[in-house]
């Protein structure tokens, strides 16, 4: 009987009638079940989506309230080296831990304008590498700064030539230089100034 | 008379001589690995320009013709029976390492690696990084394509990468066979 109702449930649902000589065809009826569960799962990730904003809002309403106790100008900003994020603190971090996340912030970039191709040789250089494996040469050389803007009153010409022997040159600014840079043509320009008795 | 001539001859070999020696010793120990065989290779240089009295369009021209000398006149050693009977080539020797050094360049175990590559990929990664020449002027001084420059260079470095990271031994290209040295 139950068996019944239920079987009577599912073709009035999909709108099939119960005219007999017609079979329930493959796939028919089974949307109920795939429905429902696709039911719980929105509900649930909604749940937990709902959850982890909160817990967010929970995270950044405390790292706010403590920066404005210790008198930080802006929220999450350290006052030595820049900011680091909900993750770095430890806020909000039930989501994603062990990952650790630093934004840069604070620390101005080096001024840099893409220049004339010089064609230096080595002797010229103040400093000098070679990547054979990745395939590039980096020659930096010192300049005195005419406009004296720059720090210690230097500029850094560099010339890099790639794998294919194509050639790009840049002026850098002494000011802002990062000796951990991504940019490798940053990086010479860094060793060429601080570094020089390496060579 | 002939003291006149084999005075004005030193003269004209004077100049190119101090210009190029160094660098011609380097190319020719990049490819010979001992001091003493570099050596000679950059004394027969200058005995064949003596000997032909080539004339140059510029002084890029004559470097050019002078490391392309080099350059042949190691390949004809390295070809012969007798130095392939007597000198084993898998190794810079320790010792002769001290003979050899980079002006403003520091050096790094990467120059040894490329030595140890065969002469068509070590010709043209030395010339590219360490005396800085172009693929164009390489092309030129071995007189090849510059897609084959380009070639040997990527494939020279794919090389050093498999031999630091595996050992491997290298694939070896098709040699030119024809080493004379014409302008």
């Amino acid at each position: 009987m139950q068996i019944n109702e239920l079987g009577k449930n599912r073709t009035n649902i999909n709108g099939i009638s119960d005219a007999p000589g017609k079979t329930r065809q493959k796939g028919q009826g089974e949307g109920i079940c795939k429905t429902d569960r696709n039911k719980v799962a929105e509900e649930s990730f909604q749940d937990s989506l709902q959850k982890s904003m909160n817990a967010e809002n929970r995270a950044e309403a405390a790292v706010q309230e403590i920066n404005s106790e210790s008198g930080w100008p802006d929220h999450t900003r350290r006052p030595d080296c820049g900011a680091i994020s909900n993750k770095d603190t430890g806020f909000g971090a039930n989501k994603a831990e062990g990952i650790s996340i630093r934004v840069e912030r604070g620390r101005e970039p080096a001024e840099v304008k893409e220049v004339e191709v010089r064609r230096l040789s080595y002797s010229e250089c103040d400093k000098v590498e070679i990547n054979v494996l990745e395939g590039y040469t980096l020659k930096a050389k010192l300049e005195a700064d005419e406009a004296g803007d720059g720090a210690g009153g230097c500029r850094i010409y560099v010339e890099m030539k790639d794998e294919e022997g194509t050639m790009k040159a840049c002026l850098f600014n002494g000011a802002g230089l990062q000796k951990d840079s991504r940019n490798v043509m940053e990086r010479i320009a860094y060793a060429a100034v601080y570094d020089r008795e390496e060579i | 008379m002939v003291g006149e001539m084999l005075i004005n001859e030193e003269k004209g070999t004077e100049e190119p001589f101090a210009k190029y020696k160094d660098i011609l010793y380097r190319i020719a120990f990049s490819n010979m690995k001992n001091q003493a065989d570099a050596e000679d290779v950059v004394q027969e240089a200058f005995c064949r320009y003596l000997k032909s009295k080539p004339v140059f369009a510029d002084e890029n021209h004559e470097k050019n013709w002078f490391i392309r000398v080099v350059i042949n006149i190691c390949y004809d050693i390295q070809k012969s029976a007798w130095f392939s009977r007597t000198v084993g080539f898998d190794e810079v020797p320790e010792k002769e390492m001290q003979h050899f050094s980079l002006p403003f360049v520091q050096e790094d175990d990467m120059l040894w690696q490329v030595m140890e590559l065969s002469a068509a990929y070590r010709n043209p990664l030395y010339l590219f990084y360490y005396e800085d020449y172009s693929v164009r002027e390489i092309a030129r001084i071995m007189e090849l394509e510059e897609g084959t420059v380009k070639t040997r260079l990527r494939r020279g470095r794919q090389m050093l990468k498999e031999r630091l990271l595996f050992g491997g031994e290298e694939k070896k290209p098709k040699e030119k066979k024809d080493f004379t040295d014409k302008i």
